[in-house]
């Protein structure tokens, strides 16, 4: 291979790491809790890492990559398709209008404002639950999941944060 | 030439533009388009779950060993600590376990000598029983749901019902070839047929997505009182009756409550029961020795 071969290569790896984090939290997800009640609450760590990348990478972090994650999350849970993938696509949604120089350069501002979108997931997750199983679930659950979800945020970031630097710049990302 | 080559890539920048602007407004409609197509139950979908869950319990399985032996490890630094007083504690159990055996033994002896009395079948034996490692919560708030690391290959079906020591954990509603999905009783789409031990009375124990479940259909004027154990009817021919399931601890006008007996701080293998085609008779009281360990509910029950 040469050295153009190799350097696309390189390129390429350094663009899915993106994805890839954001998939290794989907399984973090899925991993039981050491107390397996129906109650226990945990952090959604896959749209606090999507929050993450909508907010620094969204060049390498596409809707349509945020679509696919939220598939791949449904199936794996057996759940209707397109729940995660809805609820996923609101953060690109809801920070669409939101300056992001901002927010990369201030973890504070970034973690404030991470505040009000899972309140807006959880309630639509929660709305969305009522819908398909035509009865309304529990809020509570769905507040902790938030709550917990927010909370939880500045050590994600902190977790990520070697990988962004690893990312190929703005510049170099072709076809973004 | 050039100015028609530029123009026309001019007018796919503007469509592209046009399209990621709205690119998560059309996603958007598709996953609530999708949402709607998979609550219409189309085979591909459970064809594709079902692969996902087999893949899903490969990928789990790894950290969740681990994980697990972690906690298995803490527990018992914890337990080395408090060495004297489990001392103690485990001689009062053993105690009380000695007295629950001899309970037993005669209550087998005298069912047996009532049974050959009343001319009534012999008991089946007790059901084969296939034990399988909890290893993924895939459902979160939505639906209260554990994949499990055996499937088909295990022999498992759908409908079977799920146990640990203490009581029933749920029943399996998916089967994939090396998983399975087990419902937990305290899903609000769980609906088992039960029977209040006491009172006989029969019932539709629903789980309400959160500790405690609920009886519903109870026949009029009930007599459930706090307390008072739960147990499988068998209605159905599904599940085995006599399965513990769980204690009532609130009655009112409105509702009747039930705490499962499932030790939720301790659930990482679970037995899963095979199923018995011959559903039991209405009317015949349902039988304990399918009861995985029923001294164990009963003490707990006591304590």
């Amino acid at each position: 291979m040469n050295e153009t071969g190799l350097s696309r290569l390189d390129l390429a790896s350094r663009r899915s790491l993106v994805f890839a984090s954001a998939l290794l939290a989907v399984v973090l997800d899925l991993l039981p809790l050491p107390s397996a009640a129906a109650w226990a609450a945990k952090p959604l760590l896959a749209l606090v890492v999507v929050y993450h990348w909508t907010v620094h990478r969204s060049d390498l972090f596409t809707p349509s990559s945020i679509f696919l994650l939220g598939l791949v999350r449904d199936l794996a849970g057996h759940l209707p398709l397109g729940l995660h993938a809805s609820s996923f696509l609101l953060v690109p949604a809801l920070l669409r209008r939101v300056p992001r120089g901002l927010l990369q350069r201030s973890l504070p501002l970034a973690w404030l404002l991470f505040l009000p979108i899972v309140a807006v997931v959880g309630v639509w997750r929660w709305l969305l639950a009522a819908v398909v199983w035509i009865r309304p679930a529990p809020f509570r659950a769905f507040l902790l999941e938030a709550l917990l979800s927010w909370a939880v945020y500045p050590l994600v970031a902190a977790l990520l944060a070697p990988i962004g630097r690893v990312l190929p710049r703005a510049g170099h990302v072709s076809g973004s | 030439m050039n100015s028609r080559t530029r123009e026309r890539g001019a007018v796919f920048a503007a469509l592209r533009s046009a399209l990621a602007r709205r690119s998560i407004g059309v996603l958007m409609a598709t996953a609530v388009g999708l949402i709607v197509l998979t609550k219409a139950d189309l085979e591909i979908f459970a064809y594709l779950s079902e692969r996902a869950a087999d893949l899903v319990v490969r990928i789990t399985s790894l950290p969740a060993a681990p994980l697990a032996f972690l906690r298995r490890a803490s527990e018992a630094i914890g337990s080395l600590l408090a060495l004297e007083e489990e001392n103690a504690r485990l001689r009062e159990e053993n105690r009380r376990l000695v007295h629950w055996q001899n309970e037993a033994i005669w209550l087998a002896v005298q069912n047996a000598a009532l049974r050959e009395a009343l001319e009534m079948p012999p008991v089946p034996g007790t059901r084969r029983r296939t034990t399988v490692r909890i290893v993924a919560d895939p459902g979160g708030p939505f639906v209260q749901t554990r994949l499990v690391d055996a499937g088909r290959d295990r022999g498992l079906e759908k409908g079977m019902a799920v146990v640990d020591a203490y009581g029933m954990v749920g029943q399996i509603v998916e089967v994939g070839e090396r998983s399975a999905r087990v419902l937990l009783i305290t899903d609000f789409n769980s609906r088992i047929p039960v029977l209040v031990e006491r009172s006989r009375d029969q019932a539709i124990l629903e789980g309400r997505n959160g500790p405690l479940a609920e009886l519903r259909f109870l026949p009029m004027n009930p007599s459930v009182v706090v307390g008072d154990r739960v147990l499988t009817s068998g209605r159905g021919g599904l599940l085995p009756p006599g399965l513990p399931v769980g204690e009532v601890v609130q009655v009112d006008d409105r509702r009747v409550l039930v705490r499962p007996l499932v030790d939720w701080d301790r659930l990482d293998y679970v037995a899963v029961l095979e199923n018995d085609p011959v559903p039991a008779p209405d009317g015949r009281l349902p039988t304990s020795e399918a009861v995985p360990a029923p001294i164990r509910a009963a003490e707990r029950q006591g304590r």
